[in-house]
């Protein structure tokens, strides 16, 4: 583990306090609720986005069904307020998370078994079972017709800021969370993994141990944003949480910020969760997916290491801060 | 010497062909032992299966009196066995010295501490003369350093045994005695039992204490590399006429 | 009620849907066979030709089992297109390079659908839709048993290329061993686009017969698509024969579950089955190594 001392002096690690700083400080000026809003929804990709990157970045394991997870938090919080009213939420946010955690877990135990292509095809239907087995128990969730939850007795803009500083407050996790894997024993051995999973397995390396571990975190992250998503709608159905757009959206921001670096799932969910209000509220939204698609493609062919990875390739300098 | 590593009736198949049938063999403490034959004799099927990637069909592998068949590769790894590959498996996109930081970590060294990961692997990096490319993506690294890299690596691991398959595949003559003298320091300097694979006999033979032949999937000889190299059926096989030493 | 006719009815539509499933298959199968690619975006391939189906009947009245003949050189052409401006790039990168970008080329597929045709449902009914042939108490919709047929005749058709013509011996040369294919003469990347738009060829009919049985939106890929490697793995990755033996097992597994159990877990038997596959049997039925 690195001492306190070296930590401060890591370019990388005062740039996240730096920003931590700035966006803890941001209500505080009293913006526009749309900011809020924005910032709050920016937040929520940033976390979904750099899950997905520790087990699709750093491990290498493309997981085409993270949304399950997103989707499965919205739900635990969801039936928690909606059985044990408003009070219960501080507790029950990171108990959805290692909700969902274990469900990685117990589900990786058999799916991560399965290498490259073989995983990423049975992650594909992974989403459309949890979404069937969640609609198809209706008792508890409320099948199609979702769950409808109360509102917060606060202010409308109060409401907002309290939302906003818990998704910041995750979101900060995630990314100190991503920082120490990536300079951790931990984060060398994902990477081995990614490299090479037969030599790191000579090597030593118990690969299955560290997979599993990296999807459950990557779960409980997202898990965590979805459960925050729940009440902040006041609403839920298993279509819009469970939404197949939202994966492809975390992965395209991952590529396109850069897979396997610190700052590029942040950057990629920033530009893209901006480009989507712009092409929403001022050019026709129909196309929205269209251009992802285009974008996702134009990527991989022409930019493979996204932003941050091209940024790093080009100006060797920047490596140690943009890691 | 005493027996490091034991195989008793090792065999696997891939459906109904014996790649590797019923040998035995046992490798003493300190040795040199060279596993020469064919191609598709089985030698990499044989490292394989000590190695725990293949699961034996029957046989066993002790390792220093225990029974190690059947357990995963980390396993084996943590029990005392490092090996290279055939084509060599650098983790491309780490450093040099990232790669050998892995084996610190993974292996039998017990180091925790990433500071103390990092001055280990630069030493392992010292000892076979790549600490000056400890920076470079491993990827970029010519076909020789890359060999190299997959020592210093196995190494890292702080083995007891090391298999080395086919090391000097591809390499000139310069670079094939650099690397038979760095076995031999290897050996020497650290205590550690080799086993290896070759197919360039020069190398092999000058290096070995013993020599084991694989035809077939069988073993048809072990010996002194004097006695392998008069051995009829060897020079049958493989040698082609009488190697002269 | 379980009972000899109702097992027997539910037999039958479990193979004809099996039918309907290996004709989506088949491409699918193609391309990873010959390129080592998995092509995410085969299900929304087959889509787009569900939809031209639908175009060609609503404005020119044409049956989609004739519109099948305009349908698959069309289809054949885009599959040359995608092939020799996007996939070609990526022969060679990692499985993950590939699978991301046919992700990406799926995405921008299924939005232009829903941007030009809306994203209701839509269904094709040509008259003789919802008739069936009666025969020993049995219920044959006529649609279903000419996608049936129409399933065997592209299973020999393709088996017949593979195994007899000059064109079938290279593609299965590459298939085996890309480079040895090349030291012999063979030109991998003609081979490659060959393969590709006959693999995308092969949608046309998968889709206009299931234009007919299913009422289709844009993002109706997604149903099918788990289905659909659930197959391929099923009857082991690369056989086109396996395709067929996969296709049938899911088909009747599916109809069995959703008679006698329940039909709202029938989407869980696809997934269960893939999963249960690739765990204990990755090499499938008839797949090699």
């Amino acid at each position: 583990m690195m001492r306190a001392k070296t930590q401060l002096r890591d370019p990388q690690f005062l740039s996240l306090l730096i920003m931590a700083f700035i966006l803890a400080l941001f209500p505080v000026s009293r913006p526009a609720a749309y900011y809020l809003d924005l910032l709050f929804r920016i937040f929520m990709f940033v976390i979904m986005a750099s899950s997905f990157n520790i087990i699709g970045g750093f491990a290498g394991y493309i997981s085409f069904g993270q949304v399950a997870f997103f989707g499965l938090g919205a739900y635990t919080v969801a039936i928690a307020i909606r059985d044990w009213g408003l009070p219960v939420f501080p507790y029950v946010l990171p108990l959805a998370g290692i909700i969902c955690a274990v469900i990685a877990g117990l589900i990786g135990l058999v799916v991560l078994r399965l290498r490259g292509a073989y995983f990423i095809i049975a992650t594909i239907g992974l989403t459309l079972l949890v979404q069937t087995l969640v609609v198809n128990l209706k008792e508890i969730t409320g099948g199609g017709m979702g769950i409808s939850l109360p509102l917060f007795p606060y202010p409308m803009w109060m409401i907002k800021a309290i939302f906003y500083y818990s998704m910041l407050v995750t979101m900060l996790a995630t990314l100190f969370v991503s920082y120490w894997i990536l300079n951790s024993r931990f984060g060398l051995f994902l990477f081995s993994i990614r490299e090479n999973e037969d030599a790191a397995e000579a090597m030593g390396v118990n690969t299955t141990r560290y997979k599993i571990l990296a999807w459950a975190i990557s779960a409980f992250f997202t898990g965590m944003a979805g459960g925050l998503y729940a009440p902040y709608m006041s609403y839920i159905n298993a279509e819009t949480v469970f939404a197949l757009p939202t994966t492809i959206m975390m992965i395209l921001m991952t590529v396109f910020g850069g897979r396997g670096t610190l700052w590029g799932p942040f950057v990629g969910a920033l530009f893209l969760t901006v480009l989507s209000d712009y092409l929403i509220g001022v050019i026709m939204s129909e196309l929205n997916m269209t251009i992802y698609g285009v974008l996702l493609v134009a990527v991989i062919l022409f930019m493979p290491l996204g932003i941050v990875g091209t940024l790093r390739e080009k100006i060797p300098k920047l490596r140690n801060i943009l890691k | 010497m005493s027996v490091i590593l034991e195989g008793k009736g090792v065999t696997k198949r891939f459906g109904g062909l014996a790649a590797v049938n019923n040998v035995d063999f046992n490798l003493k403490k300190g040795e040199i032992l060279g596993l020469i034959g064919p191609n598709g004799a089985g030698k990499t099927t044989l490292f394989n299966c000590i190695c725990g990637i293949y699961r034996l069909t029957s046989g066993k592998i002790i390792l220093e009196g225990e029974d190690i068949t059947g357990r995963k590769p980390h396993q084996i790894c943590a029990k005392g066995i490092g090996r290279t590959f055939q084509v060599v498996m650098p983790f491309t996109n780490l450093t040099t010295l990232e790669n050998v930081m892995v084996s610190v970590f993974s292996g039998r060294s017990g180091i925790k501490k990433m500071e103390e990961a990092r001055r280990e692997a630069e030493k392992w990096l010292e000892f076979v003369g790549l600490d000056k490319k400890k920076n470079l993506r491993a990827g970029s690294l010519t076909l020789p350093d890359r060999k190299t890299l997959e020592m210093a690596r196995a190494l890292a691991t702080w083995p007891k045994i090391l298999l080395l398959d086919e090391v000097v595949a591809g390499l000139n003559p310069t670079e094939t005695v650099e690397t038979m003298r760095r076995i031999k320091k290897v050996r020497d300097e650290l205590g550690i039992t080799i086993l290896m694979v070759e197919h360039v006999m020069k190398a092999v033979m000058g290096v070995s204490d013993r020599i084991m032949v694989l035809h077939h999937g069988e073993k048809i000889a072990d010996g002194t590399p004097r006695e392998i190299a008069e051995n009829e059926k060897v020079i049958e096989a493989y040698l082609g006429e009488r190697y002269l030493l | 009620m379980v009972d000899v006719s109702s097992v027997a009815q539910t037999l039958i539509s479990g193979i004809m849907m099996g039918a309907l499933y290996s004709l989506m298959a088949f491409g699918l199968q193609i391309v990873y066979g010959v390129m080592r690619i998995i092509n995410v975006a085969h299900a929304v391939l087959m889509v787009f030709s569900i939809y031209l189906t639908y175009f060609l009947f609503e404005t020119y009245s044409i049956d989609p089992f004739l519109s099948i003949a305009i349908t698959l050189p069309f289809m054949f052409l885009i599959g040359w297109g995608i092939q020799r401006f996007i996939v070609n790039r990526v022969v060679t990168a990692p499985m993950v390079t590939s699978l991301l970008l046919m992700f990406g080329v799926g995405q921008v597929i299924e939005s232009l659908i829903a941007y030009y045709w809306t994203s209701n449902f839509k269904s094709v009914t040509p008259s003789y839709g919802a008739t069936s042939i009666l025969l020993a108490g049995l219920s044959f919709p006529i649609v279903r048993v000419l996608g049936f047929v129409v399933s065997i005749v592209l299973l020999i058709l393709l088996d017949v290329l593979i195994v007899k013509t000059k064109t079938g011996k290279a593609i299965r040369a590459t298939a085996q061993d890309r480079e040895a294919a090349q030291a012999m003469g063979i030109d991998i990347n003609r081979v490659f686009l060959i393969s590709f738009s006959i693999a995308i060829a092969t949608v046309a009919p998968a889709g206009a017969v299931t234009a007919m049985i299913y009422a289709f939106y844009p993002t109706l890929h997604y149903m099918f698509t788990p289905k659909l490697f659930c197959i391929c793995v099923l009857g082991g990755l690369g056989s086109i024969r396996g395709v067929f033996a996969g296709a049938m097992i899911l088909g009747i597994v599916e109809a069995m579950t959703g008679a006698f159990l329940t039909l709202e877990w029938a989407p869980v038997v696809a997934y269960g089955l893939l999963i249960t596959i690739l765990v204990v049997r990755p090499r499938g039925l008839f797949g090699k190594a």
